[in-house]
């Protein structure tokens, strides 16, 4: 009995070793047919054939935070022959799946990383850049990480939480060396090229006024808090943020009209608006010394949220330069407009119609292009600069102004006066807004070191 | 104290005045603190139930917020930050509601409003926070008194923050880190002995050290630095990689600072940081890029030592750094390493002349226009316009386009970006003539199609007058 056992044993793991061994040879076999048809079926451009970049010699670039945002732009990574989406991370399991399967069904592979944490992304091999879309909560505390990380950054604006923020911003990655470009895309749009290099050039005399109009801001009511939806890390999500718990609401766009998480229309397109009013007036490096504002805020009886419906801001700069706000009226209505001392220029952004006085210099002008040429451009920009190590045409030290610029007419019309700015000391002449300047970040989240 | 107020109540009637109560609010509030900290001076104390004042009806809307009630109280609180005159009152009323049973989400308002307004009396209040917080109430309320604590200039508050960080070895590490964060920000050096202790993984779990170690980064000085110095040896012992990895980063920030005093001392920080093998390449990068700032014009020979070296990992950044150099500095140093580095090296330093813009940048650029390898050749044509342009230059530029139609097209561009100068439209016109009237012989066509074209496009881009220039050929 003993020993029948142990011959059927001693059978059996006989059997199955010839069992393995087939099934091996097998696999081998199927591994050689695919190795030899490998070749045959890899598109030429993975190989880096005709005109295009092999994927050892691509920029490798990770998206941090894939919202509504990135997902818009994200054509346009694609489209580009010498980048190579290696990962995107987001806290919302499913918007993180969505990026990963629309990058990989681009490659035809499955090779793109997911992480619901930024730091494990940035500590994966092979990712040379990042592109960080996360909202203001987020933008700056991902940006200070990423060139911690050696990193070279895209960021959207607004580019940071608080003006505290914005300047470590500044300082780490000038320290690390980093290629930093401001979202301020419009800089690589033709037509405010044009402008700049009218008023660059003198056509219009010496600037003296840039008016800026913006469409009027949204409110949200108070909320009943509710369960976190599955696959939403919550707490990444909030980040630096006050604890708050989730209401769909704030969460799904709301959180843009909330002192604690943003800056309301200011800091989401005035931003974008206010960096073209330094880059074209050639102020890149300095700040007004004069801000004022003031605005009409949501009714409190009955939303939750605090920034301003529509608003008046007014601004001056050391040399005279005014800049003028106005958020009022709808979408369809922003527009820039440029005064001189001898003419002016104005863009209606929505139709993309210019006019000037003299009229003469719309001969000058370049034809139109879409909104997403002119993103193509930034983000080409940002790439060469990434291979050449210049600078880009956004770069941090003017992403920091033109958000500091938008904080600064914030705290103006929340606290109802003029506020003065020292540009040698980079604080303001009041002691309020000085501490207004600074939000200790919440969760264990830091900027330090 | 129900008791008192029912008495005083029935004493004075229903017409009992608002005012006298208000006043007598304001006695019992500024003695609440010195009662809570002799209750809190003894070790048994656990948990603190916060005292019961009686509520107006401000302080009730104020207390009970929630986010699904109306934010008219609040609101009407945050209109006072643009009034110095309502601070006391607005001062009073935020400490009220964190005295109060308000929620967390008011007592997290109410921080916020006095991290802008608050004086030094708020500050035991704060720390009354913070204790209930730590001991049995919300991590919320314990991040809420941190925001305060980190923003408000007076240093009982980092007193508050250091004796509790000392007490509460059973907090939460999240509470604790939240502590030693707003320690670090404000760059407390009286917390150095404390904060450095912690930084050990030995003793501690590593997100704890890992802030500890981030706050040490915010204090400049020598004792600072010991404290950071010290951990990497134990952390490394210990065989915590990434924190060992964190102190550099730290001792990094810390040079920062230290240059400010006296620039030897961290010319050594970067030295050793730069030539450390065990820390990570974006750190070494760094600490180059420091050395480089720090030393002027001696940067140049701490370049060429790295080109000359065999570290590949620094040497794009330090051809990078070539960038920042001071203007006088020539290029010659650097264009005769050009052999020794590879082509990716050779190609980021095409793009970097461009910025030194010297006769040695112009020749090695020129040089480069005639190189067989595509990538060299293509960062020369994009460089050139940055560079003085002299007759040999745009003839380098011509023959790319002559010899390689595949550059064609950015060679154009290029000549098309040149700097606005007669004496280049009329050299670019000389060879178009050249062209046209057979003189010079390869590609006529092609050279008469893309010279017109660049001579054009110059026209239009560098018209001075307007009205002189075809818009047509501007958009094209």
């Amino acid at each position: 009995m003993g020993y029948s056992f142990r011959a059927f044993m001693k059978k059996e793991i006989k059997r199955k070793s010839i069992c393995t061994e087939t099934k091996n040879r097998r696999t081998f076999l199927k591994q050689i047919l695919l190795m030899a048809a490998g070749p045959m079926i890899v598109a030429p451009s993975v190989l880096g054939k005709g005109g295009s970049v092999a994927p050892s010699e691509r920029v490798g670039v990770g998206i941090i935070g894939f919202g509504e945002r990135a997902e818009s732009v994200l054509e346009s990574f694609l489209a580009l022959p010498d980048i190579q989406l290696r990962a995107v991370c987001d806290c919302r399991q499913s918007r993180m799946l969505l990026g990963s399967e629309r990058i990989n069904r681009h490659y035809g592979n499955k090779d793109c990383i997911k992480k619901e944490d930024f730091r494990e992304l940035l500590a994966q091999p092979g990712i040379d850049a990042v592109y960080i879309a996360m909202g203001m909560r987020w933008n700056g505390m991902a940006s200070v990480y990423s060139a911690r990380a050696g990193k070279d950054i895209y960021c959207e604006t607004p580019i940071s939480l608080s003006m505290h923020e914005a300047n470590v911003v500044r300082e780490v990655c000038k320290r690390y060396g980093t290629i930093y470009q401001g979202g301020t895309w419009r800089r690589s749009s033709k037509v405010y090229q044009f402008v700049r290099r009218m008023i660059q050039e003198g056509r219009i005399g010496k600037l003296q006024k840039v008016e800026m109009q913006i469409w009027s801001g949204g409110a949200i009511v108070p909320e009943t808090p509710q369960e976190v939806p599955t696959g939403w890390n919550w707490d990444m999500w909030l980040g630096q943020a006050p604890w708050r718990d989730y209401t769909p609401a704030f969460a799904n766009g709301g959180w843009n009209y909330f002192w604690d998480t943003a800056g309301g229309m200011m800091t989401d397109i005035g931003t974008h608006y206010i960096d073209l009013m330094q880059w074209i007036a050639g102020l890149d490096y300095e700040m007004p010394i004069e801000f004022s504002g003031t605005g009409e805020l949501p009714d409190p009886r009955l939303f939750a949220s605090q920034t301003p419906l529509t608003g008046e801001w007014s601004c001056r700069y050391d040399d005279g330069l005014e800049g003028g706000m106005h958020q009022r009226d709808e979408f369809a209505k922003r527009s820039l407009s440029f005064t001189g001392e001898e003419g002016w220029i104005r863009v209606a952004e929505h139709t993309g119609e210019v006019l000037s006085a003299p009229e003469s210099l719309l001969r000058l002008r370049p034809a139109a292009e879409t909104e997403k040429e002119s993103f193509e451009a930034h983000l080409r920009d940002f790439i060469n600069c990434v291979r050449t190590r210049r600078h880009p045409v956004s770069d941090s030290i003017s992403a920091v102004n033109g958000m500091r610029t938008a904080q600064a007419w914030n705290f103006a019309l929340r606290l109802g006066r003029t506020l003065r700015w020292d540009n040698v000391g980079n604080r303001f002449k009041d002691v309020v807004a000085n501490r207004m300047m600074y939000c200790q970040p919440r969760g264990g989240w830091s900027l330090q070191g | 104290m129900e008791n008192f107020y029912k008495t005083t109540q029935e004493k004075f009637g229903p017409r009992w005045n608002k005012r006298i109560r208000e006043v007598f609010l304001a006695v019992i509030l500024s003695i609440c603190p010195a009662v809570w900290s002799q209750n809190l001076s003894t070790d048994t104390v656990t948990s603190i139930s916060l005292p019961f004042l009686e509520m107006d009806e401000k302080l009730t809307a104020l207390s009970t917020y929630t986010l699904d009630k109306s934010f008219q109280p609040w609101a009407e609180a945050e209109k006072s930050l643009g009034n110095e005159a309502e601070f006391p009152a607005l001062e009073m009323l935020m400490t009220r509601v964190i005295n109060n049973q308000s929620t967390p989400e008011a007592r997290n308002r109410a921080c916020k409003i006095l991290a802008i307004i608050g004086t030094d009396q708020t500050v035991p209040i704060l720390g009354n926070l913070l204790r209930y917080g730590l001991r049995g109430g919300e991590l919320r309320d314990v991040e809420s008194a941190c925001y305060a604590l980190a923003a408000l200039p007076y240093a009982e508050c980092a007193e508050v923050l250091r004796e509790e960080l000392e007490k509460s070895q059973t907090a939460s590490e999240s509470a604790r880190i939240q502590m030693i964060n707003a320690l670090g920000s404000r760059g407390d050096r009286e917390s150095i002995p404390l904060l450095g202790q912690m930084a050990l993984s030995t003793k501690n779990s590593p997100a704890l050290a890992e802030a500890a170690l981030r706050a040490l980064g915010q204090m400049s000085g020598p004792e600072a630095l010991d404290a950071v110095t010290g951990s990497l040896t134990e952390n490394m012992n210990s065989g915590q990689e990434h924190l060992v990895e964190i102190g550099y980063e730290v001792i990094l920030n810390q040079a920062v600072t230290i240059q400010r005093d006296t620039i030897n001392y961290n010319a050594v920080i970067y030295e050793g940081i730069k030539n450390s093998k065990a820390v990570p390449a974006a750190i070494r990068r760094s600490a180059l890029l420091g050395l480089i700032r720090s030393a002027g014009d001696r940067g140049v020979q701490y370049i060429r030592d790295i080109l000359l070296g065999e570290d590949s990992s620094l040497k794009s950044a330090a051809i990078a750094a070539i960038a920042e150099l001071p203007c006088g500095v020539s290029s010659s140093g650097f264009t005769q390493l050009m052999s020794r580095l590879t082509e990716k090296e050779q190609v980021l330093m095409i793009y970097v002349l461009a910025s030194r813009a010297d006769v040695f940048a112009v020749n090695e650029v020129i040089k480069a226009l005639e190189s067989e390898r595509k990538e060299l050749r293509a960062a020369a044509v994009k460089s050139a316009p940055s560079l003085p342009i002299g007759a040999k230059m745009i003839r380098s530029l011509i023959s790319v386009m002559e010899l390689y139609p595949s550059d064609a097209d950015l060679v154009v561009r290029s000549l098309i970006r040149l700097p606005e100068d007669e004496m280049v439209d009329l050299y670019l016109k000389k060879l178009l003539d050249e062209y046209k009237t057979g003189q010079k012989g390869k590609k006529k066509e092609i050279m008469v199609e893309k010279l017109t074209l660049v001579l054009s496009e110059r026209a239009s881009a560098g018209a001075d007058a307007p009205g002189s220039v075809s818009a047509e050929s501007f958009s094209k």
